[in-house]
């Protein structure tokens, strides 16, 4: 049957105290199978991990002091878990003294008594090898001390328990001995009993432990502080780094950008001559500009000028007696690979397939700027675009032309009719009526013209006219005239 | 030095194509431009340029008559000129060859090929 949990953990203490008796007589096997029984009984006990240590410990100082007849630092609680130390360190620097009556001069093989009370009478000095065992009586009167290192006795005080076992976990963990440090004059009382219930569960810390806690907190808060001050350099190292990287970054890209400019410029009818690519690579290098990102450059312009040179000559392709021999003629202008058409021939197709005609419109200007600015653009999106200076010229030219879309300035100069007057003649035609009428609107007709009830095939935009604006509206009247002729099949 | 060349053609789309040929044909040109027949004497007479690519439909003077008179013309008889027309039928061809004109090209053009009438001329 399986004993309660309660019971287990009491036998698991009272194994720990046998093992604690044991330790004291240096009996470690036997300490050692108790801390086995006691673990066996409660695994969780957090003392049993303490005892280990603490047997590990003594083992380890019993061996060395076997080997080498020096003295060595008294050993402090070597675990944050042991409560008490149930034992004294091994005595090094004092050479505790035998009593002349008592016991005959000898050699002592094994550790002095970690309980050993002072000597109350000086006695003749005795040949000393090694320390005392510690399972020697102590001497009844003081002897005279054959050697002493350290002249003050070890000091017995009951240290007062602390309230977080965690705070005294972590002293007691800095505090581990090494064993070339000078022993802490004030040391834990070798004479503290076995801890009983409340002891086994009231962690306690030494004075020195307090106070090196206390340098603990002392050391954590600079160490805080030192780490705040770093975080501080290392952002405004990071800032700097990045301002630097921003400043190199837009450095880079206006060269990048004045060196794409001119080279643009160079390819814009075709590959420059060798002579120029040699100055573009000088150029590129006073630029300071990586030679893969000119290679990249220069392979994107030459790409991008070509592609242009294709759009601009498809516009006019029904000039053409063969659109592949004028393509194939600009790969050689362009000096444009058949791996490098092939690589972007999916682009080039589209901007065959976006120029496609979209119709034909009547522009009607006097203004050569307006026509400067918005011919070319429409030529480019497709629609085969006649000019003429006046609504007069124009109406000679619309019946044998048939346009899509007319384009009118509202207002021309003396002596010719004006834009509007020129929409009223066309709508009194009804071949005309309903084509899709576009006016480019001075400021001073543009009320009149927002306040004119206009068609749906009509509209108007401001000069100087945005030409998004404009592409928009031919498209809207364009759909708007499809529908109405679809409508009219029906 | 760059050659002259002086266009003469009444359609904008075609002396924009032309045009864009020239600059992108790797040759010294310098490409003169004309939009009737007439415009196209005063600028031959005036220019004295190295070739003539002339189209034979225009309006206020045709190519035909041009050629003639810069053909009659003794400061600019030696010019070659180059017809550059639509027309492809044969008695168009032999029209144009017995005006003056060196060459008949017919439209729509094909850049190779129209550079390489040019250059011929252009060496010669």
């Amino acid at each position: 049957m399986e004993q309660p949990a309660s019971q287990n953990k009491l036998a698991a203490r009272q194994c720990l105290m046998a093992a604690d008796k044991f330790i004291k007589d240096s009996q470690f096997v036997e300490a050692k199978k108790e801390i086995e029984k006691a673990k066996s009984l409660d695994p969780t006990n957090l003392y049993i991990s303490a005892f280990i240590d603490r047997i590990n410990y003594f083992e380890k100082e019993k061996s060395h002091s076997a080997k080498s007849a020096k003295p060595i630092p008294a050993p402090k609680v070597p675990s944050a878990q042991t409560v008490v130390p149930a034992q004294k360190p091994p005595a090094q620097n004092v050479v505790v003294p035998q009593a002349p009556k008592q016991t005959a001069p000898q050699q002592v093989k094994q550790p002095a008594p970690t309980n050993v009370a002072p000597p109350k009478k000086a006695v003749e000095p005795v040949e000393l090898k090694q320390p005392a065992p510690s399972n020697v009586a102590p001497p009844k009167k003081a002897v005279e001390p054959v050697e002493q290192k350290q002249p003050a006795p070890p000091k017995t005080i009951e240290p007062p328990p602390i309230e977080n076992p965690i705070v005294e976990n972590r002293t007691v963990e800095i505090e581990t001995p090494k064993p070339q440090r000078t022993p802490d004059p004030v040391q834990v009382t070798p004479k503290i009993a076995i801890p009983d219930d409340a002891r086994v569960d009231s962690p306690v810390v030494t004075p020195s432990l307090r106070n090196q806690s206390n340098e603990h907190a002392v050391t954590e808060t600079q160490f805080e502080e030192m780490k705040r001050k770093i975080d501080l350099l290392t952002k405004a190292l990071e800032d700097e780094k990045k301002a630097r990287e921003d400043m190199n970054r837009q450095q880079i890209q206006q060269a990048i950008t004045q060196f794409r400019g001119k080279l643009e410029k160079a390819w814009a009818e075709g590959a420059p001559s060798e002579q120029k690519l040699i100055e573009f690579d000088q150029l590129a290098v006073s630029l300071s500009i990586p030679e893969n990102v000119v290679r990249t450059i220069q392979r994107e312009v030459k790409i991008e000028m070509y592609g242009r040179a294709v759009k601009e000559v498809i516009s006019k392709r029904q000039l053409l007696r063969s659109s592949s021999s004028t393509l194939e003629w600009l790969r050689k202008v362009y000096k444009i690979s058949m791996e490098e058409y092939l690589e972007y021939e999916s682009k080039f197709l589209m901007d065959l397939v976006a120029d496609q005609y979209k119709g034909t419109i009547l522009q009607i200007s006097a203004d050569d700027q307006t026509k400067k600015d918005i011919t070319p653009r429409l030529k480019s999106m497709g629609y085969a675009v006649v000019t003429s200076p006046s609504p007069e010229d124009a109406l000679e030219k619309i019946d044998k032309l048939n346009p899509n879309v007319i384009i009118c300035e509202s207002s021309f100069g003396a002596g010719s009719i004006s834009g509007i007057r020129f929409l009223h003649i066309l709508r009194t035609n009804s071949k005309f009526s309903y084509i899709p009428f576009i006016f480019l609107s001075t400021e001073e007709d543009y009320a009149l013209l927002t306040s004119s009830e206009l068609r749906p095939n009509e509209g108007f935009v401001k000069k100087p006219s945005n030409f998004d604006e404009l592409s928009v509206l031919i498209n809207t009247k364009l759909l708007w005239f499809r529908e109405y002729i679809m409508s009219l099949s029906k | 030095m760059a050659k002259r060349i002086l266009l003469a053609e009444d359609d904008e789309d075609n002396r924009d194509l032309v045009s864009f040929v020239m600059k992108r044909s790797q040759m010294d040109i310098e490409l003169l431009i004309a939009e009737n027949g007439k415009e196209a004497v005063d600028l031959a007479t005036r220019e004295i340029p190295d070739l003539i690519l002339m189209d034979m439909q225009m309006p206020v003077m045709d190519g035909y008559q041009a050629t003639l008179a810069i053909k009659g013309d003794g400061t600019t008889s030696h010019i070659p000129i180059i017809a550059f027309t639509a027309q492809a039928k044969p008695e168009d061809k032999a029209r144009t060859l017995q005006v003056g004109c060196v060459e008949h090209y017919s439209k729509p053009m094909d850049p190779e090929e129209l550079l390489n009438v040019i250059r011929k001329y252009l060496q010669s």
